[in-house]
């Protein structure tokens, strides 16, 4: 496939991940943290966030299962979880994270429960989509040299 | 492959096009360019957020060191250790773990308002400066003792006399989160994420405080 349509294609699926909602203009910056010092530089970082994320995702799913729930370790468990999502511009899992407190707030653990699970949701799509949108980018790049 | 997509060809004119172009608004570290050699300490627990911040603050062009706890950043600037820009997270592992506890004690206790001012000021000034308060329970808000003891970290520096502009970065915090940690000695109160419009005055003023070469 040639360089031309790659990029195309590449670039579509970049403005759908923003239209939808999956994405946010922070996500603008870490692309511009890429240059020929660190080519690999948006891979690396969105590895880094999926590593971490699956951590605290693990943690959250711990802690909801505790009896009695604390509420009060759910909620920095979730603060991180926002942090991070909303330093890569994951904008949907950074609103859900938004829900998820309030409900914690409340110690609604029904509200918890299902907040979670939206989450989880989006967490996941959004890594299946930026798995096809970075080895898109990756086939362009090496398109490119040869 | 960023600047490939923003190269002006078929792919990158549709990259911005989509939602009005304003999400997708080309964004470069170099609207700034540094005349000073200025340098950052980032404090932050997580991860993933720390070596963001500090991908960030080295592209705009600052040497930066970086710390994973609160007490990691108080021994580094107590050692000699000095920064034109700390940027430091609200909440941190370690030394600021006291408020946790602290925190946690108070929830247990939120539904009779109660606040066992004996453990606050034995942990505050020492058990034996306790005795006034001493098998004694006091209804004392929140709002009074919480704030505190949190960002230790934070209060240690400033302690110290290390006057450089801090900003402090949290995921979210309500008003009064933000005026207490202001309190505490942040300059600048950020919610993540750390973006240009809150970083370029920053570095543009640290920049200037420099004299001319």
């Amino acid at each position: 496939m040639d360089r031309n349509r790659l990029q195309h294609q590449a670039a579509s699926m970049r403005r759908s991940l923003f239209d939808q909602g999956y994405l946010d203009e922070p996500f603008i910056q870490l692309e511009e943290l890429q240059d020929d010092a660190s080519p690999n530089f948006v891979q690396e970082i969105v590895t880094l966030f999926y590593t971490d994320s699956a951590r605290l995702i693990q943690n959250i799913e711990h802690a909801l299962n505790s009896r009695p729930i604390d509420f009060d370790k759910l909620d920095d468990y979730m603060h991180r979880f926002k942090g991070s999502s909303s330093s890569i511009g994951a904008k949907k899992v950074m609103n859900e994270c938004t829900v998820f407190r309030e409900y914690c707030s409340a110690e609604n653990a029904e509200g918890c429960f299902r907040s979670f699970q939206q989450v989880k949701q989006d967490h996941a799509i959004l890594r299946r989509k930026l798995e096809v949108y970075l080895q898109m980018v990756r086939q362009a790049a090496v398109s490119q040299t040869t | 492959m960023a600047q490939a997509l923003h190269s002006g060809d078929q792919g990158a004119d549709e990259a911005n096009s989509g939602n009005g172009g304003q999400m997708q608004k080309p964004f470069t570290f170099n609207e700034i360019v540094l005349r000073n050699r200025l340098t950052a300490l980032v404090v932050d627990g997580d991860n993933f957020c720390r070596l963001l911040e500090q991908g960030i603050l080295q592209a705009y062009g600052l040497e930066t060191q970086s710390v994973n706890n609160g007490h990691a950043a108080v021994e580094l600037i107590a050692s000699g250790a000095k920064f034109d820009l700390i940027l430091i997270d609200m909440l941190l592992p370690v030394l600021d773990g006291l408020e946790a506890v602290l925190h946690r004690r108070h929830e247990h206790d939120k539904r009779q308002h109660r606040y066992c001012a004996h453990d606050v000021a034995a942990t505050r000034f020492g058990k034996n400066k306790s005795i006034l308060l001493v098998g004694q329970w006091i209804m004392i808000s929140r709002s009074v003792f919480y704030h505190l003891f949190l960002w230790q970290a934070t209060r240690r520096i400033r302690a110290m006399g290390m006057h450089c502009k801090m900003l402090g970065v949290t995921a979210c915090s309500g008003e009064r989160d933000r005026q207490a940690f202001l309190a505490a000695g942040v300059d600048v109160f950020v919610e993540k994420p750390l973006g240009p419009e809150v970083l370029i005055p920053v570095l543009r003023e640290l920049d200037g405080q420099y004299p001319s070469v």
